[in-house]
């Protein structure tokens, strides 16, 4: 879990940076504005990435190394993403759709388990591209989808010819052009997650030790959502729509919302889809639930019954999670 | 600091009194010729705009002419030769003489568009520009008027940075381009325009869309002399009247401004000849035309977003009262530079006075010194310790009375200090 400090110090830098935004619908934006904006934001970004480089890397030996971490880094992506709007098109309040998301992020980071994934000595970097293309197509699809909802704003403006100077945002042909291509390359980098996947899967049932669990929830959904998506955006080609930038900012929106569906799956499932793809072996435990008190172990072990230690301390952590941010 | 303008703009001064004092650019030429033969030592700067006719005058050391020896540089050439000289008498009331702050608060505000007919017109600040450069060419600017023309340049620019006023566009062309065309493409070289009709509008529109890069242009008309003379302006291509369902579907923004009654492209029509309703691309249709030209349920289709005349006349309004809401914000600054320039200038003329006096008492101390050191006799260190001492008691008597005429000059508009000190050391 990252220190609680530090997610403070960098969430409550983009909540001003989020808020300044919001103002700029009731003041003029001036430079100072942008500059106190920006430095916000990279504050933001620097107390972020020492808190990934101290949790994830120092401590699990890569970023991807618990589900807590995965959120973590995709949240920072999505600020990255940010910086550079900001840079490019200092104008434009792309922060106001972007930032929301990257807060749902961080809450779903801050929620899901953040007990490391099991050490695996195969396969290692199959593994890192599998939750690196997954990150890439969350990642992706979520730009997709801020994209896509300004698309709606800026067309329902143009059409109903609502002339507003408070809110900035980039053309339709822009925003038509970025959802079209964040949703096929989201859908490229989901392909390349689902074929890392299979292969894993794959390599874990023969292994000997593995005990495997049969049909799994997410590789099934992922695959689906990946042929579907793939025969959607194929369909295009010979089916032409009058609004396909609307179908487009459609797509993207439920592909983005299927990929978080398959996400939290992933994340919060009692299992976890990353166990049936590893070597049987003792998770680690994280220090936050190592030390928690023994009135509590006591309590949640006999809620859960008959588990082994080693999966009682796991399922407790996101037990308490859970019921910590119901 | 004498600063002077006198002249005539639209505000008090109908279009027959303009007309007798509007220049061309060969007369203004002329005018300031005239004036630097006449007034070698007195700077001016001509401005002769279809809404003003101005003489920005200035002097360092001489008197600035009155009004009345003035006003023969103001009347144009062309009408002395028609008719008989007019009298400054029978148009005083027409015409408006400044000084000092007013006429440096006037020249700002002239400037930065804030005295133009339209607010925030863009055209007044080029045009001052060109007046000034004609007039350092003539050689009739000095240090005064450089330095205020250069103020009020830069005014103009805080003023374009810090308000809204020259962001928002109030024409019906150029808030249809930059209000919303750019809100639909992103670029306009690679998009297609067509154009219905010859007229002035369609012309108004076009250039600022070949401004802001559209290139490929089409034109049709029903008199083809005309959609050709347009084409060949915009290097574009000219399109049989009957033929217009097809270009007007292939292309990506239609301009619309005929004097047909009738509506001259309706759906029907288009979609007999054209897939209209199957096109991916977004259509931008400005309908200028007055009776509509466009057919209204077109703008229904997906992808094509129709605008009229009223729609973009809303979004001039609004660009209108956006840009009226910063006049207050506008003017302070423009007051802000006007005192600040005023000030600068004081406090440079103050430097002279005090320099002037420094020198004065300097050389009643030597004289003083030497009376002193010729009547005592003593050695090297003690004649150096009393020529210290001398220049100590000048400076620490000189700095209060510096001090306060800095300040003064800096904080008075008129001078008084800086006249009384001459007048008591008769400087």
């Amino acid at each position: 879990m990252l220190s609680a400090i530090e997610v403070i110090c960098f969430v409550a830098c983009y909540i001003f940076v989020f808020l300044l935004e919001v103002l700029r619908f009731r003041f003029k934006q001036n430079s100072i504005w942008r500059v106190v904006s920006l430095a916000l934001l990279l504050l933001g970004v620097f107390i972020h990435g020492v808190s990934l480089y101290q949790n994830n890397l120092l401590q699990n030996d890569h970023f991807f190394a618990s589900a807590s971490g995965w959120f973590s880094v995709l949240a920072f992506g999505l600020i990255l993403v940010q910086v550079y709007l900001s840079l490019i098109y200092p104008k434009t309040q792309f922060g106001l759709f972007l930032l929301p998301l990257a807060f749902i992020v961080l809450i779903l980071g801050w929620c899901a388990s953040d007990v490391a994934f099991p050490e695996a000595t195969t396969c290692r970097w199959v593994r890192i591209f599998h939750a690196g293309s997954w990150l890439l197509a969350t990642l992706i699809s979520l730009l997709g989808t801020v994209t896509g909802a300004m698309f709606f704003v800026q067309r329902y403006r143009l059409k109903h010819k609502i002339f507003s100077t408070k809110l900035t945002l980039p053309s339709l042909e822009w925003l038509g052009y970025g959802t079209r291509h964040a949703t096929n390359v989201s859908i490229l980098f989901l392909g390349i997650g689902v074929i890392c996947g299979f292969y894993l899967k794959a390599f874990a049932s023969e292994d000997s030790r593995q005990e495997t669990t049969g049909l799994d929830p997410v590789i099934i959904g992922a695959t689906v959502l990946f042929f579907t998506a793939l025969f959607l955006r194929v369909r295009r080609f010979w089916r032409k729509d009058p609004d396909v930038n609307a179908h487009d900012a459609t797509l993207s929106f439920v592909f983005c919302v299927a990929l978080f569906i398959l996400l939290l799956f992933a994340a919060f499932e009692n299992q976890g889809h990353w166990r049936g793809l590893i070597p049987a072996q003792a998770p680690k435990t994280s220090s936050a639930a190592a030390d928690m008190p023994n009135s509590v172990t006591s309590r949640l072990n006999s809620l859960t019954g008959e588990m082994t230690a080693p999966t009682n301390v796991y399922f407790h952590r996101n037990l308490l999670n859970i019921h910590l941010w119901s | 600091m004498p600063i002077q303008v006198i002249g005539l703009n639209s505000r008090i001064a109908p279009i027959e009194v303009r007309e007798l004092f509007s220049f061309d650019a060969a007369g203004v030429e002329d005018a300031l010729n005239r004036w630097r033969v006449q007034n070698p030592c007195v700077e001016a700067v001509f401005v002769s705009t279809c809404n003003r006719t101005e003489l920005y005058l200035a002097a360092e050391k001489e008197e600035i002419p009155s009004s009345e020896s003035v006003f023969p540089f103001l009347v144009a050439p062309k009408h002395k030769q028609d008719k008989p000289a007019p009298h400054f008498e029978q148009y005083r009331h027409n015409f408006q003489c400044l000084n000092e702050l007013e006429a440096t608060t006037h020249l700002f505000s002239v400037t930065s568009s804030l005295d133009s007919m339209i607010l925030g017109e863009p055209q007044i600040l080029s045009q001052m520009k060109q007046a000034y450069e004609l007039s350092v060419r003539m050689n009739t600017t000095g240090p005064i008027l450089n330095n205020a023309f250069q103020t009020a340049f830069k005014t103009a620019k805080r003023i374009s940075v810090e308000t809204e006023i020259f962001k928002r566009r109030v024409s019906i062309p150029s808030v249809a381009v930059v209000d919303f065309a750019l809100n639909i493409f992103e670029r306009l070289n690679d998009k297609k325009t067509f154009v219905l009709g010859a007229g002035e509008m369609a012309e108004e529109t076009l250039k600022y869309l070949a401004d802001f890069g559209a290139k490929s242009v089409a034109v049709a008309n029903r008199s083809r002399e005309k959609a050709e003379l347009l084409a060949k302006k915009f290097n574009g291509s000219v399109v049989d009247w009957e033929n217009r369902f097809e270009a007007f579907s292939s292309a990506d923004l239609v301009i619309c401004a005929t004097g047909a009654t009738e509506p001259t492209v309706t759906l029907e029509q288009v979609q007999q000849t054209t897939k209209l309703q199957r096109r991916t691309r977004p259509l931008f249709i400005l309908d200028l035309a007055v009776p509509r030209n466009i057919d209204e349920a077109i703008g229904k289709l997906p992808n094509v977003y129709l605008y009229t005349v009223d729609d973009l006349e809303v979004a001039c309004t609004r660009n209108r009262e956006l840009r009226d809401r910063e006049i207050p914000k506008a003017l302070k600054i423009v007051e802000e530079e006007a005192v600040q320039f005023i000030s600068n200038a004081n406090a440079r003329k103050s430097i002279d006075s005090i320099c002037q006096l420094r020198k004065s008492w300097l050389k009643t101390k030597d004289m003083e010194l030497e009376r002193l050191l010729n009547k005592i006799s003593c050695d090297q260190h003690t004649e150096e310790e009393i020529r210290y001492a001398f220049n100590r008691l000048v400076n620490k008597l000189l700095h209060s009375p510096t001090v306060s005429l800095r300040a003064a000059a800096e904080t008075e508009t008129e001078p008084k200090l800086l006249d009384a000190m001459r007048r008591l050391f008769k400087l």
